[in-house]
């Protein structure tokens, strides 16, 4: 606890880093998942979720050290680290989206194609909304994985909570590896609630079912 | 009107609808009647190009559909299924509104005419604000109706529209039809394996056995005084 408070300005600037890196793969691999699984036709499915289920099996730190060969970003430093964590949320997403769309009520689908909705029209007005608690489940469990995914960022040189793993590791500070984990923790429930009441927001008519 | 003309559909291998032919009157209700597996549903499915034919012709006053862009002749048609399929995250008010400004109304049109529409079909104005699953199968079903007239349609197509909801309603919710059909004047083809539904709502009365071949076609009361085989007197449930 101690250490902690003495150094609560770095764990403060670390936490910041990590929301980062997290954030924003968690929000740009959210909305390319969606476009990726409204979009891969039937026939084309099989073989993009084998794709991402083999991306997905690829440990992070490889992941993370052989895209600047791969792209030529820099090695350290975050580009990479958040494009690498956007791939990873993109094929922990890419599941539970199709899913959600694929579980749609039909007659909803079929009635809105037959009354003249156009195929955009129908993405807006009827399934997006519809497969919201599919989507939002979907995106608690990539959100959970991005956060402690993130923290090896830090072996790369990504200042983030991850820093006070390595850190307290190699100075024997016991205190700082438990207060990196407990604030990765923090951050990780904190996120998970704001999905389900974003959930629970944009549901309005699952909370009048029992009314 | 509406025309068939030498429509055929195949179903991998299977016809469904073979070389038919029928001209279906403005301002009338038109009843298909048949068993499952008579190509009824198909046919409906072709008026509105939820279902491309493989050969054949269909019109709309004198008009082939082929040369109409199916996005625009949907919009015109005003289509009632029997599991509904209202949008359970939009109100009442919301699922008749969104699909009449879809049509092309502007807000304001769409709000008076699902209003009156919704009143039409007795949806009371104190239900406006409540969500389907809030709403009895019948209430859903009126909404249902109230949503496909909002688009203001000369033409109605109703697949086992009442299907779902009991008999006492369903008698009601056909009664209002009957009603509402007078008072809009709309070509209305159904499409049902009720026979006392298909005999009380039917001007035009269509009874198709496989690959909507057509048994007997004519008034309800050409049906009971001289039905055309056994097929029909069975199906029907009409005596000798």
């Amino acid at each position: 606890m101690t250490w902690a408070l003495n150094n609560l300005e770095l764990v403060l600037q670390l936490t910041l880093t990590h929301l980062l890196v997290s954030l924003v793969p968690l929000l740009i691999g959210f909305v390319v998942s969606v476009v990726l699984a409204r979009i891969t036709s039937e026939r084309f499915a099989p073989s993009v979720t084998g794709a991402l289920g083999a991306l997905y099996a690829i440990p992070s730190l490889a992941l993370f050290v052989t895209l600047p060969v791969l792209i030529g970003t820099d090695f350290t430093g975050p580009t990479n680290v958040i494009i690498a964590l956007t791939l990873y949320v993109i094929s922990a997403m890419f599941f539970s989206a199709r899913d959600a769309f694929a579980s749609l009520p039909k007659p909803t689908i079929e009635f809105a194609q037959a009354q003249g909705l156009s195929a955009f029209q129908r993405f807006i007005h009827v399934e997006l909304p519809l497969a919201i608690p599919g989507l939002i489940a979907g995106a608690r469990v990539a959100a959970a994985s991005t956060i402690s995914m993130a923290s090896i960022g830090a072996v790369v040189g990504v200042r983030n909570l991850g820093y006070l793993f390595l850190d307290g590791f190699q100075r024997k500070i016991a205190e700082e590896v438990l207060t990196g984990l407990f604030a990765i923790f923090l951050i990780a429930i904190v996120l998970d609630l704001a999905l389900w009441l974003l959930g629970k927001s944009l549901t309005p008519w699952q909370r009048r079912l029992n009314a | 009107m509406i025309s068939f003309d030498k429509v055929t559909k195949t179903y991998a291998g299977k016809s469904a609808v073979e070389e038919f032919t029928l001209s279906i009157p403005a301002g009338k209700i038109t009843v298909l009647m048949g068993l499952s597996g008579s190509g009824k549903t198909t046919l409906i499915r072709m008026i509105n190009k939820m279902v491309e034919p493989d050969s054949g012709k269909i019109s709309i006053d004198d008009k082939d559909i082929k040369e109409i862009d199916s996005v625009a002749l949907r919009r015109s048609i005003g289509y009632v299924l029997q599991e509904v399929g209202l949008l359970p995250h939009k109100t009442v008010l919301e699922n008749v509104s969104l699909i009449a400004k879809i049509s092309g109304q502007s807000n304001e049109e769409a709000a008076a005419n699902s209003t009156q529409m919704l009143n039409l079909v007795g949806i009371d104005e104190s239900f406006f604000d409540r969500f389907p699953n809030q709403l009895s199968g019948g209430q859903q079903q009126r909404v249902g109706v109230a949503r496909a007239l909002a688009i203001k349609p000369n033409i109605l197509l109703m697949d086992e529209p009442f299907g779902a909801v009991d008999p006492i309603v369903r008698e009601e919710l056909q009664d209002e039809l009957l009603k509402i059909q007078s008072e809009l004047g709309l070509t209305i083809v159904l499409v049902t394996h009720d026979r006392y539904e298909a005999l009380k709502l039917a001007d035009q009365l269509v009874v198709l056995s496989d690959g909507a071949q057509i048994e007997q076609a004519g008034t309800a009361d050409e049906f009971r005084s001289n039905p055309a085989n056994d097929f029909v007197r069975k199906l029907l449930g009409l005596k000798r």
